[in-house]
């Protein structure tokens, strides 16, 4: 009974760990991310030589599957697709690692918890690197990084034309997202509405019942990209850069994290990530 | 503890809402089980189908679909536009009044058939036995289950967190989404809802044994 009290606790406690993973600071992210680019300069030399190092590695490769344009279902239902799949294809192409019994999806609770147990070698599925996840897992460089947008319904004009314009309105934000810590910390002047899913807080605007939502610009592209008859628009820049960065989940103490950095590194140089981002996220 | 300065204040700002919805909700589930409970004991039979009808749909689906439908499903269909509390107080109302339905059914039948012909036979109409005579002692014997089913439906309001209903639960959330103190949190709420029903129960108590 005990026993079972104390995994409820944690449970609950990891579930809002994980669904606030992205809103943590990104002080923490960018910190390490400034102490390690000296690491990769000193191996500069070396990204040559990376190239198949991992040839005859079997890797066991997780995602979620859930949260598109990173990491999805394709239409059919059944095929993985997203910036993350093509991520972890283009370092397969580097280094040379096979993945074991194909990439497993599993949804966010369960995939960290696999990392941190070690029984995922590693996880691609737009994870925050937050400072709680880094406790019980490594994590590779930052490979993308989304600021916020606002959505508008553009057919119940409000005047809204960006963040600057959202005093006095009523604002649907997703639940322990950075836009929700935004919001709460930033926007006192407005009416929040925070929902549970962001698909609620999306239907909640295509009805008009509130003004607008603020998201992950990646995530309301996505939305706009793939809903038919969507009355939403992003209006405005993308504002509070650095709150969701977005990294490779490995387990604590891999022996790969080194050489997936100087993939990536490599990816980053040619241009790769860029590609990805603008295929997946514009 | 100093944690317990934000949170407290927000949670009774929940708390507020949580018992405007519940007693808003029952009243309205009081007022549509009393109809739909005398229907069903009695002898039309299209009454009695839409009774059973309606208890069946809010039975055989989960308060939490009902929230999702009725706020953003019924308003669309129906060009109307709905407030997560309008629509929180429905589903409440709804849920409640199916199984008081039940228990007035109950209540009713367990009136003792000899009675009501005592007051046919001092020549009272239909309507006064039933007013004088039937729900007097029916009205007394439901009184602890009614009172029961507000303290499911004061716990029920905890699933509108769906539709960013603001009530007790979703305010604890949303504290511990930006605070990340989620054991802290969730466990004053689990104590807070505790002292609360604590006090109804007590209460329930009392009328029980008043009733008797």
């Amino acid at each position: 009974m005990k026993k079972r009290v104390i995994s409820g606790i944690i449970g609950v406690m990891m579930g809002v760990c994980l669904l606030s993973g992205c809103s943590q600071k990104s002080a923490e992210a960018s910190q390490s991310s400034s102490e390690t680019t000296d690491e990769d300069e000193a191996k500069e030399g070396e990204a040559v030589d990376i190239k198949g190092i991992l040839n005859g590695v079997t890797l066991k490769v997780g995602t979620s599957g859930l949260f598109g344009p990173f990491s999805y279902y394709d239409d059919d239902g059944k095929t993985l697709t997203g910036y993350d799949l093509d991520l972890i294809h283009e370092l397969q192409d580097i280094l040379g690692f096979e993945i074991d019994g194909g990439i497993e999806a599993m949804e966010y609770s369960a995939l960290t918890t696999s990392v941190a147990e070690g029984k995922l070698d590693m996880a691609a599925a737009a994870l925050c690197a937050t400072d709680e996840r880094r406790e019980v897992m490594d994590f590779s460089e930052i490979y993308c990084d989304s600021g916020q947008q606002v959505m508008v319904n553009a057919e119940d004009d409000k005047g809204i034309t960006g963040v600057e314009d959202l005093a006095g309105k009523k604002i649907a934000v997703e639940k322990g997202t950075a836009s929700h810590t935004y919001a709460a910390k930033n926007l006192s002047d407005t009416e929040l509405e925070v929902h549970d899913a962001i698909t609620t807080a999306y239907e909640s605007l295509e009805q008009g019942k509130v003004d607008a939502v603020i998201q992950d610009g990646p995530g309301c592209a996505f939305y706009i990209k793939t809903t038919d008859g969507t009355k939403l628009a992003m209006v405005g820049e993308e504002f509070n850069q650095g709150q969701a960065p977005y990294a490779i989940a490995f387990a604590k103490d891999s022996e790969y994290v080194d050489e997936f950095n100087a993939a990536l590194k490599i990816l980053q140089e040619d241009g790769i990530l860029d590609q990805l981002y603008q295929k997946w996220c514009q | 503890m100093e944690f317990l300065k934000t949170l407290l204040p927000m949670l009774f700002s929940g708390l507020k809402l949580t018992i405007a919805i519940a007693v808003s909700g029952i009243l309205i589930g009081i007022v549509i089980g009393s109809l739909c409970g005398y229907a069903l004991q009695g002898k039309n039979k299209l009454t009695r189908a839409v009774a059973e009808v309606y208890i069946w749909i809010i039975r055989a689906t989960p308060l939490m679909v009902q929230a999702l439908y009725g706020y953003f499903v019924i308003p669309k269909m129906l060009g109307i536009d709905l407030s997560s509390v309008t629509v929180g107080i429905m589903v409440i109302a709804l849920n409640s009044g199916a199984f008081i339905s039940e228990i007035v059914k109950g209540a009713l039948l367990g009136i003792d058939i000899g009675q009501k012909e005592a007051g046919k036979s001092l020549g009272l109409t239909k309507l006064q036995i039933m007013v004088q005579i039937v729900i007097p002692p029916a009205f007394r014997s439901a009184l602890p289950s009614l009172f029961n089913q507000f303290i499911i439906s004061v716990k029920d309001t905890a699933l509108l967190s769906i539709i960013a209903v603001n009530e007790t639960t979703h305010m604890a959330q949303n504290y511990a989404a930006l605070s990340f103190k989620a054991i802290p949190t969730y466990t004053v709420l689990a104590l807070f809802y505790l002292a609360i029903l604590s006090v109804l129960i007590v209460v329930q108590r009392q009328i029980e044994r008043k009733m008797r």
